[in-house]
């Protein structure tokens, strides 16, 4: 089953929309990066997946059940929303407790053993923590009640380095703990091909681009040949981004085939040279590229 | 144990990485066969890196025989990476010094010849994968 | 729930009951000594006893004794206000002002389980205070009441019986929806305010007087006829003398009680001058009904509101 599957999601607020054409199938125990520019529909997404907001249009299911409607819903998916809200005036414990307390599954040992092992006080109010405790706090209070799914929202962003490793040392170890699927975004690709396996990328409120990243890097190539040379016998799908020089061309593309052409010569495009790349696709309205759906319709 | 690290700059992806670390540790002494390799989660833990990178380097040593994945116990080493006999290193050596000719007579200067060589094994290696 | 709610509302709880405490001490002290000044100055007994109007020596010396505490009794329709400001207003709108409904409504349970079951807890200590307060005021207020007869007036009438109560859920319930619909505890508060006094002001002003048609009473005012309707909203009082309207005390100058008159001269002058008394009025015995016609309204009120803010909640937010 998927641990999240989406079609023709939007979401429209007067006028704009922020997100829309969401067509989206996640398998289970990935790690998803969700990436692409601030105000790209990051946030709109995983609160429409956790329940927060309601669709415009189109469906959502979380492990196969409507978001945020049932409590087996509720129990079985957690999150972690940007900068980690909780409440300042509740110490550490009494945060856990609100999850013992709302949720029908809890663990306590695990979220205490997990806090003292991070050094985290039970008895500091959570207003006097550091942005990475709290961003720790925000994670056990999420996985406490041992959810299938988590998603995070930019859970990241605003920590320093060696915040930013912990935190994601934490998220990490506990996915492989209890065999989590991770929905995890960021405006940030550097930590991308190190701890995702799958990849949500978009721009201006559209997928753009979505699949295994494994699939992902081997669909597409970087080409490089002569200026003014035919691409006909290359092997090209779909060309995403060109750039010239008087006597160069190089063409990162989607390949449909191998490059039969020797004059041109392939190599392999780097996870982060391809999430620039469709990053920065002109702006034309279209279906977006799921390349596991296009494998299939090849097969 | 082995103890892992990624290095950004290799232009190596992570698995490959880890698969060349444990290469390494055999050849030079550093993990004998019956040690056993990092848990997954001891090095996803460490490295922050997908659990699926580790699970991919573990099974592609185990294709190449160098170790073998015991359920419920752990991975283990099973293979010391024997060095060539000394006829192959000979033989190949000759070979490499003619390819050298001939990349320099066609005008590759010394940094060229070495970011070939880097290249080729980077495409080589993920091909190998693919 | 139950712990959350009392771990993020206790010092809100504990607040309410120590202001409870307080004004039930300083209700409960003064409240007594006004009972027993009430019986021993022999008012209470007076009153039993004969009409309103020949009771008037003592209840002006009783009245004129506790004039600074009747002062302060308009102040007290601020409270049902204050339970609305500082807890209706925040309770949605603290946590959509801090984004923390995020962390709290994807727990395990639903935003609307989470909603009910706080404005349960809520509704039920407010319940719980504003009946104690509205018994204890209108025990305080019962002397006064009877001595000035003031008790359907508006601006006393507000103050006993049930609507303190009927006040209080109003408030909260306007409290609730504007942090609901406007998401900030501060705006919030300020709309309920307006909207409280309006609403106040708007009901009690225009509204009240037509529960019901009043009474309209034309009568003969012969000597020994309670003019007074004590304890009735009065409209209106009117004399006439043949017709013609006059001031009221000129029944007192033209026939005047002096002592050698008798119930029959004056009787026999009044019908002479034609004097007729035509009144408007709400009777006493309407007092309980209009109490709660406009318990009933405000309650109302709240539930509509209450009603809007579960819709809000459920399909507006986010």
């Amino acid at each position: 089953m998927n641990a999240l599957a989406a079609h023709g999601l939007g979401k429209r607020y007067g006028e704009h929309w922020a997100l829309r054409n969401c067509s989206l199938e996640v398998p289970a125990g990935r790690v998803v990066g969700l990436v692409g520019p601030n105000g790209a529909g990051k946030t709109t997404l995983l609160q429409l997946a956790v329940g927060l907001l309601a669709p415009s249009t189109g469906t959502i299911e979380v492990l196969g059940l409507a978001p945020g409607k049932s409590r087996e819903a509720l129990a079985r998916v957690g999150f972690v929303a940007q900068d980690a809200p909780l409440y300042p005036d509740f110490t550490v414990g009494e945060t856990l407790t609100i999850g013992r307390r709302l949720n029908e599954r809890w663990n306590q040992d695990w979220a205490e053993r997990r806090l003292a092992g991070l050094s985290i006080p039970l008895e500091k109010p959570v207003g006097q923590l550091s942005g990475g405790q709290r961003a720790q706090v925000a994670l056990v209070l999420a996985l406490g009640k041992q959810p299938e799914l988590v998603l995070l929202d930019e859970p990241v962003a605003r920590l320093d380095p060696l915040a930013r490793r912990e935190f994601l040392q934490s998220l990490l170890d506990a996915a492989v703990e209890h065999g989590l699927t991770v929905v995890l975004s960021s405006h940030l690709i550097s930590d991308l091909e190190r701890t995702c396996d799958f990849l949500i990328l978009l721009r201006d409120a559209e997928v753009r681009l979505s699949g295994a990243i494994d699939d992902l890097v081997e669909r597409h190539r970087l080409l490089v040949g002569p200026r003014g040379r035919s691409t006909a016998g290359a092997g090209i799908a779909r060309t995403i981004r060109e750039s010239h020089t008087d006597k160069q061309s190089t063409l990162l593309v989607e390949t449909a085939g191998p490059v039969g052409d020797p004059a041109w010569e392939s190599h392999v495009v780097d996870l982060e040279e391809l999430v620039l790349a469709y990053l920065g696709e002109p702006n034309e309205p279209r279906r977006p590229v799921d390349v596991l759906h296009r494998v299939e319709a090849r097969a | 144990m082995i103890e892992f690290y990624l290095d950004r700059s290799s232009g190596l992806s992570p698995y490959l990485q880890l698969m060349q670390q444990v290469r390494q540790a055999l050849r030079v002494g550093l993990a004998e066969p019956g040690e056993q390799l990092p848990t997954v989660r001891e090095v996803v833990a460490k490295l922050a890196i997908n659990p699926n990178t580790v699970l991919k380097a573990y099974r592609g040593l185990e294709y190449e025989g160098l170790v073998e994945a015991r359920p419920g116990l752990g991975t283990f080493v099973v293979d010391s990476l024997v060095a060539p006999p000394p006829g192959t290193h000979a033989r190949l050596r000759r070979g490499l010094r003619r390819w050298l000719d001939e990349a320099q007579a066609a005008g590759l200067d010394d940094a060229s010849i070495v970011g070939f060589v880097s290249s080729t094994l980077r495409d080589a290696a993920e091909e190998r994968v693919a | 729930m139950s712990w959350l709610i009392y771990r993020q509302h206790r010092q809100q709880a504990l607040s309410g009951a120590a202001t409870l405490a307080l004004l039930a001490l300083f209700l409960g002290l003064t409240g007594m000594h006004m009972s027993a000044v009430f019986h021993n100055s022999g008012l209470a007994h007076c009153l039993g006893a004969h009409q309103h109007g020949d009771c008037s020596d003592i209840e002006s010396s009783f009245e004129s004794r506790f004039s600074t505490l009747r002062q302060l009794v308009p102040f007290l329709m601020v409270l049902p206000l204050l339970l609305g400001l500082f807890w209706g207003a925040p309770l949605v709108a603290r946590e959509l002002e801090h984004d923390t409904q995020q962390m709290i409504w994807t727990q395990g349970v639903t935003r609307l389980r989470w909603f009910s079951t706080k404005l349960a807890a809520l509704v039920a200590v407010t319940l719980a205070l504003t009946a104690t307060y509205a018994v204890l005021i209108s025990w305080w207020l019962g002397p006064l009441d009877r001595s000035t007869g003031d008790r359907f007036q508006p601006g006393i009438f507000d103050q006993q019986g049930a609507l303190p109560i009927a006040y209080a859920l109003f408030a909260l319930a306007l409290g609730i929806a504007a942090g609901t619909i406007v998401r900030k505890t501060m705006s919030a508060m300020a709309a309920t305010l307006v909207g409280f006094v309006t609403l106040r002001l708007l009901i009690a002003g225009v509204v009240r007087r037509h529960y019901l048609a009043p009474v309209s009473k034309t009568y003969v005012p012969l000597p020994g006829i309670d003019t007074s309707h004590a304890g009735a909203w009065v409209f209106s009082q009117q004399t006439t003398e043949a017709g013609h309207t006059v001031a009221p005390f000129t029944i007192g100058s033209v026939c005047p009680a002096t002592k050698t008159s008798t119930t029959a001269t004056l009787d026999r002058c009044v019908r002479a001058h034609s004097f007729l008394e035509h009144d408007v009025f709400q009777p006493a015995g309407r007092y309980w009904l209009f109490q709660g016609i406009e318990s009933a309204v405000y309650v109302g009120l709240a539930l509509a509101l209450l009603a809007v803010t579960v819709w809000w909640i459920k399909k507006r937010i986010a």
